[in-house]
């Protein structure tokens, strides 16, 4: 199935990804983030905090966006 | 007003903008083009070179200029998703579930959502809006980021946050993300991207570090004073408010107090370079209270004692002359003068 992933992370690229059927958040967070810390994270299902269990549904939008963010001068 | 989102969107995302060939290269190119066979065809040699070597450089000219329209068109591609007028309309509804307050001004194309209060390394800073300007869309930073209880550093009323200032934001790396998301019309990512680089603090690279924000701390009374108005100790490096500072008057350069001392004889300060200590009593003085090495009192305590040693040296021979009559006539006899 298809899911809009926005990944904040980096340049903030946003592109409909193919997900296998009863694919959690928390497995999305691991194939795409990797090792981080999921609380260094804001991750939205649909614009909406969601547990690491939810399993994802077809067309989801999902948006992971770091908690910090670096500014500069 | 979705719709004028949306409009927004479709017509100043940066991704429509193609960088354009230079119409002049363009002009100048027909121009030879027609110059050139017009100068071989009435054996004008030397003009059909020149023709011809400007013709090469035009081209190369337009070359570049269509490579980097390429790159431009291949950075900004088109993105493969296409939002639609409910994705603006469920970012709106998504907003509301994340700031204290939305705002969509209508007439003057403005979105704005206010922060909760932020506070960063025990600095409180305040709430700040964040404000998108519909208009200014596919230019480079089309919101504004406006303390709502400005708690400026003290050096610079400008600076509301370390990484904001005169209500712009310096974006680091949420650069690339906010352009992203700006160029998708995606608001909810926009103002969360932002609202994030608001609650992180790069004390490598801020306006003003959080440390100073209150001020700097005088080295010397520990009071929290405006930058400007402190003085650097030339001798040890410490940083001291003007009143704790003090000016050599030896030397005219400023230093803090533990540098310097005071002078015992006129009570000025001196840095320790231009103290002396007196050879008598090892007091410190300045230059000018000192006399060969020694202060007035030693000096003149050394002007007493002479005097005092060349009396009691002067005094025998006195008492010999006034006292003629206690010298002894023979031993174990005193002549007495009535």
């Amino acid at each position: 199935m298809k899911v809009l992933l926005i990944n904040n992370d980096g340049a903030g690229f946003a592109d409909y990804i193919d997900v296998q059927d009863e694919t959690s958040v928390q497995d999305l967070f691991n194939q795409r983030i990797g090792a981080a810390q999921e609380s260094n994270y804001l991750i939205r299902v649909n614009r909406l905090p969601v547990p690491r269990d939810q399993v994802l549904q077809e067309g989801d939008r999902i948006s992971i966006t770091p908690t910090k963010i670096e500014g500069a001068s | 007003m979705a719709e004028t989102i949306l409009a927004a969107v479709r017509r100043d995302s940066p991704r429509r903008q193609v960088t354009p060939v230079p119409d002049a290269t363009l002009q100048k190119l027909q121009r030879l083009q027609r110059l050139e066979p017009a100068a071989v065809s009435r054996g004008w040699k030397l003009a059909a070179d020149r023709i011809h070597r400007d013709l090469v450089k035009t081209l190369k000219t337009l070359r570049e200029s269509v490579y980097r329209s390429l790159d431009a068109l291949a950075e900004n591609a088109e993105p493969s998703v296409r939002w639609r007028l409910t994705d603006i309309i469920c970012d709106l509804a998504g907003l509301e579930d994340n700031f204290e307050s939305v705002e969509l001004n209508v007439k003057g194309g403005t979105i704005s959502v206010t922060t909760e209060p932020i506070e960063l390394e025990g600095v409180l800073l305040g709430p700040f809006e964040i404000e998108l300007e519909l208009r200014y869309l596919g230019q480079s930073t089309p919101y504004r980021v406006i303390a709502k209880d400005p708690q400026p550093a003290v050096s610079c009323d400008a600076t509301t946050h370390p990484h904001v200032q005169s209500e712009t934001l310096c974006e680091g790396d949420g650069h690339q993300p906010i352009k992203h998301a700006l160029a998708d019309g995606r608001l909810y990512d926009f103002f969360l991207i932002v609202r994030q680089i608001l609650q992180t603090y790069n004390p490598g690279s801020a306006y003003i570090s959080l440390n100073d924000w209150s001020g700097v701390e005088c080295g010397d009374c520990g009071a929290n004073v405006d930058e400007d108005d402190t003085c650097v100790c030339d001798r040890c490096g410490r940083r001291t408010c003007s009143d704790c500072s003090c000016g050599c008057d030896g030397c005219d350069e400023s230093f803090c107090h533990n540098c310097t001392s005071m002078c015992e004889g006129c009570r000025s300060y001196y840095c320790n370079g231009c103290m002396e200590s007196c050879d008598r009593c090892d007091k410190t003085f300045c230059k000018d209270c000192l006399t060969e090495n020694q202060c007035d009192d030693c000096l003149d305590q050394e002007t007493n004692e002479e005097q005092t040693e060349t009396l009691s040296e002067a005094q025998p021979e006195t008492q010999q002359e006034t006292c003629p009559s206690i010298q002894p006539l023979r031993v174990g006899e005193t002549e007495v003068l009535a």
